[in-house]
């Protein structure tokens, strides 16, 4: 099997460079060269994603959203690793420095084995790889009691998590008796076609929603991530907005989208509830916060809010895809889009620095964009850039997330039909464009520290661009967020290959059960 | 044409290059690349067509090609609603940089940057000729606005930036929503089940639904009510006005002129654009309760602005009442007052963009804008005067001038609905009546402290110092008008005279789109007892008498008497689609 030798050379190399990394953390002398394995581990990686992205095209065996979505997450995966790579500031990394890259070098893996994963059990090794690479990273950071707090924190609670999931994937398992994942599954018929018990479907759907809401750090399971993004640095509070969040959102997609396909009955109305509260929750507490990290980690779990918008609508409601805003396919988009806005961010904020420590609070920021030199100019441009796309104006990327998923849920919330859910998914679109706006006041503040105010001139060290790598992370992000606002039609159609709610046959929708695709 | 259209409104957003580090670079590129805008905008506008329709259309698709169920395009077009309203952006955006060239000393190249970036926003809002494309550049507005207050604004302006942005973005959201609910629906009752974004594909096809009764008045109400909210606040409508006195107030010249004498009538021309059109039923039965608040709005806006004692702020809140009658005019549903309305929009532009400009320069000279430092001003300032005067006439409706043309059609139609079917609206009327004696009193009372009487000049530092002398010659008196004054005020003093004598020539180009446009929405606000008093055919509906006014003599000749059912459609599709049946035949 040649072939398919060839088509995990992306995840080959990424992990047999974190294992490099990790044994030339061992020697001192070879320390030094970690980085650049990383990032040539990294830029192959990506350039073979790239190259190969049509790979799945006449493979008959694997359906096209299926092989679509791999090829869409080994692009995200070594992409966001070179962002977060390129934040992680070289003299803060320390002595840590090869197994920082090793740990980001897994988590990439990681996100492209959770959307790659064809069984279960890789698809838990893909969720495990950026875990584990977190729980080692947070606590390299080991000096204060922060920082051990945080990763104390942080380690039991996705312990936890995890297991809540194994325990779910069992029942997946057990129910279907199968650990594939790219086709429907029926849970209410064993092999002798006898109907099983469709609550245990139910009971598995949960399950399985409460361990990756950890992931993907939605309420109620999202307590952890202000304290723990505050108690860590830029880059790993980075990967830790994006790595899980993405690899979250693949799991969502491939198991309750693709695979227990109507397992959950009236569960998608606790997912509504799930989404209304955590963009509302997220939304709100973050427009008091003046630390930058726990304001993006609000900023964080209020856009996983948005995203569970999509997959609400994704659970109720399917119909053959003639436009790119299925539920499924706005989720992709929207995380997209978060990914880049939030990667190029946390890039920016640790591209400066205020004297001999970080920029975090949004003071640190005052009247960083009226500084006389023009780096600190282009990245306080370029951070406005990023609020405003994550606010959700045109024409920047963000805006094309938010028509994804409103309109994914108008679809049905403004058709003409009499269907029991419409009034709720109305209601669910207004609630996300009124957090819309919430979300747009703490946004605003950001930007108002760095254009409306003076730098308090005299006062204190004046914040800085200390870090080259970084600025050239935020110019890619900030690139990107500009392209995909503009020209947002390649990125509709990758968002729609990828979805598998896109290409299947319409189903019925209740506010009970509904029945399977096939 | 249609290519220069699409140059047109990308020319300034291609110009942000050319705009330099340095402020006499910055600013020569930014005036050049207005004027060539203005220029080729106004070309545009003055080859409109008389009794033309849709004008310039360019259209590509976005998806290309991409999403066969999709029609969503980049495309623009002018046409009667947009056509004045499109030049205006640009004439408006001229006088801004020309009012900024000394006002504006610290980083006048992110500036002028964001004024032309600001200036491809406004025009492909009038411009967009679909959904999508109008809610991006709607949006898109808010930004380079944003940044303009809260950076050269006054002592306020962080807290009136970040308001305005709020205000305007969470009308705007629900907005959206509506706009998508509006595709959706119609997609999912068509046979074709494409999902159109296109204006007047959207327009024709909604109509159509609702002549089969598939799209009944309940939902167009939900929808209705979305679309208001954003359009509501950016009128703005009394209650949801209270972002506007402290945007316009704290946001530098150049922002308070683009603000009021722009943006503002986005929301006016969304209320024509989409909620007239597409939800008629909706707009008839909602009518009345607007108009109560337009009215609200006339009062309340001209009684606060009597009370003020900042010019700058008494010019807002007239814009309050201002907006008012525009909506009076527009929900008034009749042929009278949507052209007077839609007029309106223009004259205020116009007037009160003008006003902000005047205020500015006063404030240049003198660093306060309270009114009882001033007197006599027109002995020491005679140009300024002038053209205060002449801003001020044109905003209080003197006959002649542009504000009277608007003023009067507004009225006559609200009263034509009010004394033919709804005596209850009689007191709405009234009071509009009332608002105009009002904004005459407050201008007339500002003009007069302001310019007449003593001379009394605020106190002044040494020449040279801030707030001190003549910014331009230094010396200890303060000059009149320069010449770059001049230039920034005399078009709009142009426009106001032209506007006032000769009314038909811009009315006649906006009839045949609002007739086709807003006919339904007539009809439906007309009762069924209405077909007792209509006259006999040939001679009689309004509209028929404004068109045929708009091209032998001035429409205000014969007026009333007639019930605000339109004409069967008499207008002359030159361009692009077929005007739909409005379904008001005889």
């Amino acid at each position: 099997m040649g072939t398919a030798l060839q088509d995990m050379i992306p995840e080959l190399i990424l992990g047999m460079a974190a294992a490099a990394c990790f044994l030339l953390g061992a020697f001192p002398p070879l320390r030094r060269g970690a980085r650049g394995t990383a990032w040539c581990a990294l830029i192959f990686a990506g350039a073979v994603a790239v190259v190969q992205t049509g790979w799945w095209q006449g493979v008959a065996a694997v359906e096209p959203w299926y092989a679509a979505f791999n090829a869409l997450f080994r692009l995200l995966g070594p992409g966001l690793g070179m962002i977060v790579l390129a934040s992680m500031r070289a003299d803060a990394a320390g002595e840590q420095e090869a197994e920082s890259a090793a740990c980001l070098l897994s988590a990439a893996l990681g996100v492209i084995l959770a959307g790659g994963a064809g069984d279960l059990i890789t698809l838990f090794l893909g969720l495990e790889l950026i875990s584990i690479a977190s729980y080692i990273l947070l606590y390299l950071d080991r000096d204060g009691p922060l920082p051990q707090e945080s990763a104390g924190k942080y380690f039991f609670l996705s312990i936890l998590s995890s297991a809540v999931l194994l325990y779910g994937l069992s029942y997946v398992y057990g129910l279907g008796g199968s650990l594939r994942l790219d086709r429907p599954v029926h849970a209410w018929a064993d092999a002798a076609g006898m109907p099983g018990d469709p609550s245990l479907g139910a009971f598995a759907a949960v399950l399985v929603f409460a361990g990756l809401a950890f992931k993907i750090a939605a309420v109620p399971f999202h307590f952890y991530a202000p304290d723990v993004y505050q108690g860590t640095s830029h880059a790993n509070a980075a990967l830790l907005s994006v790595f899980p969040k993405a690899a979250g959102m693949a799991a969502v997609i491939k198991l309750l989208l693709a695979t227990m396909v109507g397992w959950g009955g009236p569960f998608w109305q606790a997912v509504l509830a799930v989404a209304v509260l955590t963009m509302t929750v997220g939304n709100v507490i973050a427009l008091w916060q003046t630390h930058l990290r726990r304001l993006l980690a609000y900023s964080s779990i209020a856009h996983a809010g948005f995203m569970l918008i999509g997959l609400t609508t994704a659970m109720t409601y399917r119909r053959p895809g003639d436009h790119p805003w299925d539920g499924a396919g706005a989720m992709l988009l929207y995380l997209i889009a978060y990914v880049i806005a939030t990667a190029g961010a946390f890039a920016a904020l640790s591209a400066l620095r205020r004297g001999d420590r970080p920029v975090e609070r949004l003071d640190d920021l005052r009247g960083l964009a009226r500084s006389a030199a023009g780096t600190p100019r282009f990245v306080a441009w370029s951070l406005a850039a990023f609020m405003f796309s994550l606010a959700g104006i045109p024409p920047l990327a963000g805006f094309w997330g938010k028509l994804a998923v409103f309109f994914s849920a108008l679809e049905v919330g403004a058709s003409p039909s009499e269907s029991p859910i419409r009034s709720r998914l109305l209601w669910l679109a207004v609630i996300g464009a009124i957090n819309a706006a919430i979300g747009a006041a703490y946004y605003l503040r950001v930007v108002g520290a760095l254009f409306f105010t003076e730098e308090d001139a005299g006062e204190g060290p004046q914040t800085a661009v200390v870090s080259p790598p970084a600025v050239v992370a935020v110019f890619v992000c900030l690139v990107l967020t500009l392209a995909i606002g503009v020209a947002p039609g390649g990125w509709f159609q990758a968002a729609h290959d990828a979805s598998p709610t896109a290409a299947r046959p319409t189903v019925e929708v209740s506010l009970g059960a509904a029945s399977p695709a096939r | 044409m249609s290519t220069l259209l699409l140059i047109t409104v990308l020319l300034p957003l291609l110009g942000v290059p050319l705009v330099g580090e340095r402020r006499e670079n910055a600013r020569r590129a930014a005036l050049l690349v207005v004027t060539l805008t203005l220029l080729l905008s106004g070309y545009l506008a003055f080859s409109f067509p008389a009794g033309g329709r849709d004008f310039a259309v360019w259209e590509t698709s976005w998806t290309a090609g991409r999403f066969p169920g999709v029609d969503l395009r980049f495309g623009l077009g002018l046409d009667g609603l947009s056509v004045w309203l499109f030049p205006l952006c640009a004439l408006l955006t001229f006088t801004a940089v020309l009012v900024s060239w000394h006002a504006v000393d610290r980083g006048a190249t992110s500036f002028y940057r964001l004024l032309l970036v600001l200036l491809t926003g406004m025009l492909g809002v009038f411009a967009a000729r679909d959904v999508l494309l109008f809610y991006l550049f709607f949006e898109a507005t808010l930004i380079p606005l944003f940044f303009l207050i809260g950076i050269w604004g006054h002592e306020e302006r962080r807290y009136a930036a970040v308001k305005f942005f709020l205000f305007t973005l969470a009308g705007s959201l629900l907005t959206f929503l509506g706009l998508l609910a509006l595709a959706i629906y119609n997609a999912q009752l068509q046979p074709h089940g494409v999902l159109t974004f296109s204006i007047p594909r959207l327009t024709e096809e909604l109509a159509a639904l609702r002549a089969g009764g598939q799209f009944p008045p309940a939902v167009q109400m939900w929808i209705f009510l979305a679309l208001f909210a954003g359009f509501a606040v950016k009128v703005p409508l009394f209650p949801l006005h209270t972002w506007l006195p402290l945007a316009h107030v704290e946001a530098p010249t150049a922002g308070s002129v683009l603000l009021a004498g722009i943006l503002l009538k986005i929301g006016g021309y969304g209320f024509l654009r989409f909620s007239l059109p597409m939800l008629p039923d909706a707009a008839a039965a909602s009518a009345p309760w607007i108009l109560f608040l337009a009215a609200v709005g006339i009062i309340y806006g001209a009684l606060t602005a009597l009370a003020q004692s900042d010019i700058k702020r008494l010019i807002a809140y007239s814009s309050v009442a201002h907006l008012g009658y525009c909506v009076l005019g527009f929900f008034a549903l009749n042929p009278l007052g949507l052209h007077g309305g839609l007029l309106q929009m223009v004259n205020h532009g116009l007037a009160t963009g003008g006003l902000f400009a005047v205020v500015g320069m006063i404030y240049e000279r003198y660093h306060t804008r309270r009114i009882d430092s001033f007197g006599g001003l027109a002995r020491r300032l005679p140009l300024l005067a002038f053209f205060m005067f002449l801003l001020t006439f044109s905003s209080i409706g003197l006959p002649g001038l542009n504000g009277f043309a608007g003023e009067f059609l507004i009225l006559a139609g609200m009263f034509q609905r009010a004394w033919l079917f709804r005596p209850g609206e009689l007191a709405l009327a009234v009071a509009a009546v009332f608002g105009v004696v009002l904004a005459a009193w407050y201008m007339l009372q500002l003009v007069g402290r302001v310019f007449f009487g003593e001379l009394k000049e605020p106190e002044r530092n040494a020449p040279g110092s801030p707030g001190g002398g003549d910014p331009y010659t230094g010396q200890g008196r303060v000059g009149d008008l320069t010449a770059r004054e001049v230039f920034a005020l005399a078009p709009l003093g142009l426009f106001i005279v032209w506007i006032g004598v000769q009314p038909s020539y811009f009315l006649a180009r906006m009839t045949p789109t609002l007739q086709s446009l807003t006919g339904q929405a007539m009809a439906a606000a007309a009762p069924p007892a209405a077909s007792t008093t209509t006259p006999p055919e040939g001679r009689d509906s309004p509209l028929s008498v404004v068109s045929q006014g708009a091209a032998a003599g001035p429409p205000l000749a014969e007026i009333g008497y007639a019930s605000p059912r339109p004409a069967p459609n008499a207008a002359a599709s030159r361009h692009g689609l077929e005007t739909t049946d409005d379904g008001a035949g005889p």
